[in-house]
């Protein structure tokens, strides 16, 4: 059921940015305690073989599912191998992100370039996945963020006390019963999908960011986990709608580095206001 | 006069890291209600016999009982793990009220909220640890010694039976360490069972009801006075005796 | 000289410099900078080109110059005002500069000769036909020249520093006390990383960079444990990877650095499963 209104549409390509710019947003805010700020960016670009693999058992016009289930597939392999190798040798956790997120990404480019060699069909759409448009953004986009979003709100507000003590002491956790790994999992899953959700719309390079900036600028703001979360979400919602919106207004701005730069703007002011508040009130600690 | 019952009885264990023998064929039955101290040199295994206690690392060989006859599954929710304090990213968003909080997560169970009572239980906690002020502060606003009682005082909140600490007493300053020290005498006046790894042998001495002495096997279990004093700390420390 | 040649020279050009560049990255626990930098490079090179309409060393070295100095006082400001941790400071300064780039890029697009697929995964197979440049008497691919004296500069002062630059991977606080100025290092890194990824871009592009620069060190360490040793085993792994992945891509009609790089990948999980099968326990990191 397309609106034809010219309105309509762009307000949903907005509001979709929006909502996965939340959704990113939230998680990211367990990644940036945990350190682990660059770990989007690696599973960001881990997806790429499992993006192939789906777009080749199945076209792309018919089954999104197929290729969001592919590419959540490859990413959650990549960041279980990254863990494994990672604890299981002399390779520290830098260089095993490194290297899972290079060499996924290059099977991922193998794959796609035999894609394009065999495939009569446009396997173009894939293209758009690697930079992003508002315009690839369609409805079933915009209610599954929203449905992510609902989710992590749930789980986040049932389960904050046990994320809380599993992320910040795993060893405490695991002596009073808790599986801390069991939560690293769910975080790793619930990032996965955020950024395969904000493919579409700002492309993979940028996926990643958006799990640091809204959680960055909202850890400038409170340093408490529940406020933060909300802050997060709040902050991925405003300026991933104002982002998009502007993007529709400048054609020679797309979607994502549109959505990017809000963020780094906002950030900047913060750290300008925080940088006043501590000269005229320094005995506030921040 | 009641015979004090074994809280925790330690059969026949050996453990295992990166292949090395850690510990081997330690057999100790802890009496509740009293206080042990496990000391010996670096390497001797003293964390290590704890993480196992409290099930953070696998035996591969020998069992724990607790209680006369539960096992860890059973027995968890009456045990209580004070961790060594590094490793601790100090930088994360919690303040002190909310890491002694953390205490309870398990007993008031998944998915629920923590009530009233259990804030007041938690406030009354960090005031025997001194802190009770500090409660809406950060956690990296705190010296090292009010963050060990920090720790205590999360240990405290899971009102277990068994208390299992780690090096309590590590880069902690005197003040500090007596006031802890008093601290876990109340807790072993008020029939709590305690474990402690520890460093400074002239405190143990004040403090302990029985002294493990530890390297990778068990080589003495008794009173202070009898440890102390005995040959096997030679045998212990090597010739670092000198030093003590 | 065959174009195969011209293509197997590049990548190893490539890989000689990458891999050591790349191991002082590994060294200092900081091979996600690769990361950041393979993305924070890019409005470096479309400044380049708008400015001087090719790549050549100095224009090169220019804009490497540019992107490292603008990366260093962003970060450094956000350490300094303490506002949020490295990692997260290295997220943010390197999405906005790639934000940054993407919208110079499309606002210059009929100046910046720069392909978007070029810049994702590069091809190799077409520098041999780029505008070559006289080098030794010798016509030199553009590529292969630039990458040439990259190569040369940033081994030179790796190994004139050799010592130096160790002691700061190894004990960053005994190195100061030592005089060894560890910001200049810092950013030597970063000059140095950012130099070979924009001489690189062409043939391999920003993503399978980051591949040139630590698959090497990473399988070398799983065989050795000192500096030159990492830096061989990485050297002869390189060039296998390299020799299977051309033959490969020219069978297939693959992307040769793709190829490369995938042959490279699967050929470490492989030691690595069969170090640790072979090995058992014995590698296991406390935890």
């Amino acid at each position: 059921m397309a609106f034809f209104e010219f309105n309509s549409f762009l307000f949903e390509a907005c509001l979709a940015a929006a909502l996965l710019s939340a959704c990113s947003a939230m998680v990211g805010c367990f990644l940036l305690i945990r350190r682990r700020a660059l770990l989007g960016d690696m599973i960001g670009h881990s997806v790429l073989p499992g993006l192939c693999v789906g777009f080749a058992l199945a076209g792309f016009e018919k089954s999104p599912l197929l290729l969001l289930g592919g590419a959540l597939v490859s990413a959650l392999l990549a960041a279980f191998l990254q863990e494994y190798i990672s604890r299981r040798s002399r390779i520290k956790e830098d260089t095993s992100m490194a290297l899972l997120l290079t060499g996924f990404y290059a099977i991922g480019v193998v794959l796609l370039t035999e894609l394009q060699n065999n495939s009569g069909s446009s396997t173009s759409g894939l293209e758009t996945f690697l930079l992003g448009s508002a315009a690839s953004i369609s409805r079933s986009d915009l209610y599954a963020s929203c449905f992510l979003l609902l989710v992590q709100i749930i789980v986040y507000s049932l389960f904050l006390k046990e994320l809380r003590v599993n992320t910040f002491d795993p060893l405490f956790a695991r002596a009073q019963g808790f599986n801390p790994n069991r939560y690293a999992q769910l975080i790793s899953a619930l990032t996965s999908i955020s950024v395969i959700l904000a493919l579409p719309a700002v492309g993979l390079i940028l996926a990643s960011a958006l799990l640091v900036l809204p959680a960055a600028c909202a850890s400038m703001i409170t340093r408490n986990l529940g406020p933060r979360l909300t802050f997060s979400a709040l902050i991925g919602l405003v300026l991933g709608f104002g982002g998009a919106w502007i993007s529709t207004l400048h054609s020679q701005i797309p979607t994502g580095p549109s959505i990017i730069l809000l963020h780094t703007a906002f950030f900047f002011v913060l750290a300008f206001a925080l940088f006043f508040k501590r000269k005229f009130a320094p005995e506030e600690t921040a | 006069m009641n015979t004090p019952s074994i809280v925790l009885e330690i059969k026949n264990l050996s453990v295992r890291y990166s292949g090395a023998p850690v510990l081997s064929d330690i057999d100790v039955k802890i009496e509740s209600g009293s206080l042990v101290c496990i000391i010996g040199p670096n390497g001797s295994g003293k964390s290590t016999l704890i993480k196992t206690a409290i099930g953070l690392m696998e035996p591969i060989r020998g069992q724990i009982t607790y209680f006369g006859n539960q096992t860890l599954k059973e027995a968890r929710s009456k045990l209580s793990y004070l961790p060594q304090r590094e490793g601790i990213d100090w930088d994360f968003p919690i303040n002190v009220i909310e890491m002694v909080l953390m205490g309870a997560y398990k007993r008031v169970g998944l998915g629920r909220r923590l009530n009233k009572a259990e804030r007041e239980k938690a406030l009354y906690f960090l005031e025997r640890v001194g802190l009770k002020d500090f409660a809406k502060r950060h956690i990296a606003e705190l010296s090292g010694g009010q963050q060990q009682r920090v720790f205590l005082a999360r240990a405290l909140m899971t009102e277990a039976d068994i208390y299992f600490l780690d090096e309590p007493f590590a880069a902690v300053d005197i003040v500090t360490e007596y006031m802890i020290l008093e601290l876990l005498k109340t807790l072993r006046d008020e029939g709590k069972t305690l474990l402690i790894s520890h460093h400074d042998l002239h405190s143990v001495q004040r403090t302990a009801d029985k002294v493990l002495l530890l390297n990778r096997e068990l080589l003495a279990f008794d009173t202070p006075e009898v440890v102390l004093k005995s040959p096997l700390m030679q045998k212990a420390y090597g010739g670092m005796r000198g030093l003590l | 000289m065959s174009d195969i040649s011209w293509i197997f020279l590049t990548a190893l050009l490539a890989a000689i410099s990458c891999s050591f560049v790349g191991l002082h990255l590994i060294l200092r626990k900081q091979a996600m900078l690769s990361d950041a930098l393979s993305h924070s490079v890019l409005p470096g090179l479309v400044v380049v080109y708008i400015f001087f309409q090719q790549l050549s060393p100095p224009t090169l070295f220019l804009g490497a110059l540019g992107v490292s100095v603008v990366m260093t006082f962003m970060l450094e400001w956000i350490r300094q005002q303490k506002l949020l941790r490295e990692d997260a400071a290295m997220g943010l300064v390197f999405a906005s500069l790639f934000a940054l780039g993407v919208v110079l890029l499309e606002n210059f697009a009929s100046k910046v000769h720069i392909d978007t697929e070029c810049l994702l995964y590069g091809e190799l197979t077409f520098v041999p036909l780029e505008t070559p440049t006289q080098l030794f008497g010798l016509a030199f691919p553009e590529s292969t020249f630039l990458l040439f004296w990259t190569c040369l500069a940033v081994l030179a002062a790796g190994l004139i520093f050799q010592k130096e630059l160790l002691v700061a991977a190894f004990h960053e606080e005994m190195a100061q006390s030592m005089g060894i100025p560890i910001k200049a290092v810092q950013f030597w890194l970063m000059l140095a990383v950012s130099l070979v990824i924009m001489a690189c871009f062409r043939s391999l592009g920003a993503i399978l960079v980051i591949a040139f620069l630590i698959l090497p060190g990473a399988f070398g360490s799983l065989f050795s444990k000192r500096f030159w040793g990492i830096y061989s085993i990485g050297m002869v792994y390189s060039i296998v990877s390299i020799a299977i992945g051309t033959y490969l891509a020219f069978n297939l009609n693959n992307n040769v650095g793709a190829m490369t790089v995938s042959v490279a990948f699967i050929i470490f999980l492989l030691s690595f499963s069969l170090q640790r099968i072979f090995t058992g326990n014995q590698r296991r990191r406390v935890h």
